[in-house]
């Protein structure tokens, strides 16, 4: 049934445990027209030799009762078969098995996972250079030490050049593959990128389209209220506000939602900053928040980091200002900023003796627009936490709360090994 | 005071427009403000071609640009006012809805004067609008030569 003119058909033994690998490779060889038997271990293919007398031998190395590496010492020692060419079918992953294979004696690799056309390559290559074996045997052996370890080889010169060449002719390959990869992985990303600028111009679009016609809205009623505050009654006057309102309020979740997604998109500047002088500077800018307030701070002493100076100030911004506005039913509001540093880590935290929140829903807190409290008790779109979120996870670190309902609440975050002089 | 310069506005939108002379009818200036409605009009202003073949008036004494507007956007009125040696002295406003870094950082490398985002909140919006109109057209010196 040979249908393939170049190569005459042969007669060849598979030794696989895998059933399915056995299969697949059968069907590859049958397709060129060779005879196969399958071996289910190295020990049912040495039974099989003296019956089938295959021209070449393809074995895995890794099978029960007998493995490849063993059941080629057995075939090269034997006088019957040493001749016949055997190519073992590994992982490689340790030039180890480039040592082991030639202890062995193997003629020839083929690296797992293959592709079918350079399985039939490497069977042709070994089917072509079988018969010069004959001339050569003369096998000196040959000492040599690799990772400490003593080896000796008595593989014959032909048998070296083959087993080298195809580990050569592999490292070759995989390498087309790695190129391949490549390519793959470079078009992967210039889907990502059209997929980012996509995304940049329709929050651009955003950014001017929907916030001109809540400009208008507050605009002409602005205007209106300037026309008819004398006519309006009370009501009339508190719808005009509710409006106006409600505009306002859409204008921020826009910029909030707006700044939210240019996180993710905006380059992390990583430099040595000083969180203690960060923390300082935030406090200051939140007076406007603390005015009239009785606040007992604790600040412990922070560490300088590498971290994106103007994203932590973000963080502290949130984190702080946060803090002030759930103590706001506190007479005399507690809130503290400490550190926990570990080999790996070191965890920042704030906690407050606020309103805290139910663990129940802890999940929500960190999630866009997402809030705990009403906007009449509590003011906010519910994006900050989100926001320290994002910027932590891009610092490569994590963020997590604790609190209970009425009795205060603790963020904290972590950054990973980010310390003083590294 | 038929001598006093001109305030040209580029702005496609006509509720900005109303919105944006409200409030400059507001600080009481006696400039006159000149509206145009995209970017191509405005250049025709500028270089007194097209519809403007016949404008024997002086250049004005501020620009106010639109970034997104029809045509020709504001960015690109900017760079062709900022490359060119007759219209670059004119000092030019970005007034817009957006703070995109790009068309900041694209305003600011092309030498734009000022960049004003325009507020939702319609009393911070007159406010603004109203100081650039005090700021440029009677506080700020114009530069010489150009009276």
């Amino acid at each position: 049934m040979s249908s393939n003119k170049q190569e005459s058909a042969v007669k060849i033994l598979i030794a696989e445990d895998s059933p399915t690998q056995a299969q697949q490779l059968q069907h590859i060889l049958e397709q060129q027209g060779h005879d196969v038997s399958v071996a289910a271990n190295g020990r049912i293919a040495l039974e099989m030799m003296p019956k089938i007398k295959p021209s070449l031998i393809i074995s895995d190395v890794n099978m029960p009762e007998m493995d490849g590496y063993e059941l080629c010492r057995r075939v090269k020692a034997d006088e019957n078969f040493r001749l016949v060419p055997i190519i073992l079918v590994t992982t490689m992953s340790d030039p180890q098995d480039v040592i082991r294979g030639l202890e062995c004696g193997a003629d020839s690799f083929v690296i797992k996972p293959y592709e079918d056309n350079y399985l039939l390559h490497r069977v042709r290559y070994a089917l072509a250079n079988r018969d010069l074996h004959e001339a050569s045997n003369v096998g000196m052996g040959v000492e040599i030490y690799f990772n400490g370890h003593r080896h000796f080889i008595t593989a014959d010169r032909l048998q070296i050049l083959n087993l080298l060449l195809s580990t050569y002719d592999a490292a070759i390959q995989r390498n087309k593959e790695l190129n391949n990869s490549h390519d793959e992985l470079r078009a992967l990303n210039a889907e990502l990128d059209s997929a980012n600028k996509e995304l940049e111009s329709f929050s651009y679009s955003v950014s001017h389209d929907l916030r001109a016609p809540l400009r208008h809205i507050d605009g002409f009623l602005g205007l209106l209220e300037k026309h008819t505050a004398h006519v309006l009654d009370v009501k009339g006057l508190s719808y005009l506000k509710t409006i106006s309102e409600s505009a306002k309020k859409m204008g921020c979740l826009i910029d909030d939602l707006l700044a939210f997604s240019r996180m993710a998109r905006v380059e992390l500047m990583r430099k040595e900053m000083d969180m203690a002088s960060l923390v300082k500077e935030t406090i200051k800018d939140l007076g406007p928040e603390i005015k009239n307030r009785k606040i007992n701070w604790k600040i412990a002493s922070l560490p300088v980091i590498q971290a994106d100076l103007s994203m932590m100030r973000q963080v502290f911004t949130n984190l702080l200002s946060n803090a002030i506005k759930y103590t706001r039913t506190r007479e005399v509001a507690e809130i503290e900023v400490g550190i926990k540093t570990s080999a790996k880590e070191i965890i920042f935290f704030v906690r407050d003796n606020g309103v805290g929140f139910d663990m129940e829903y802890v999940d929500k807190l960190f999630g866009v627009f997402q809030r705990l409290h009403r906007a009449e008790d509590f003011e906010g779109t519910g994006i900050g936490l989100a926001n320290v979120r994002r910027i932590i996870a891009r610092h490569g670190g994590q963020t997590w709360a604790e609190g209970m309902a009425d009795s205060g609440a603790t963020f904290y975050f972590s950054l990973p090994g980010y310390r003083r002089g590294q | 005071m038929t001598n006093l310069k001109r305030i040209l506005l580029a702005e496609d939108n006509v509720e900005d427009i109303q919105l944006t002379l409200e409030a400059l009818a507001g600080c009481h200036l006696a400039n006159q403000v000149m509206v145009v409605r995209d970017g191509a009009d405005a250049l025709d202003y500028l270089h007194r071609r097209g519809s403007f073949y016949n404008r024997s008036d002086a250049q004005p004494v501020v620009i106010f640009l639109d970034i997104k507007m029809p045509k020709v956007d504001g960015v690109e009125v900017l760079r062709q006012i900022k490359s060119d040696p007759t219209l670059r002295m004119i000092p030019v406003v970005m007034v817009t809805s957006s703070r995109e870094q790009q068309d900041l950082l694209n305003s600011y490398q092309l030498g734009v004067n000022a960049y004003v985002v325009k507020p939702i909140d319609f009393d911070q919006f007159v406010h603004a609008i109203q100081e650039l109109g005090l700021y440029w057209a009677v506080l700020n010196e114009p530069p010489p030569g150009s009276e």
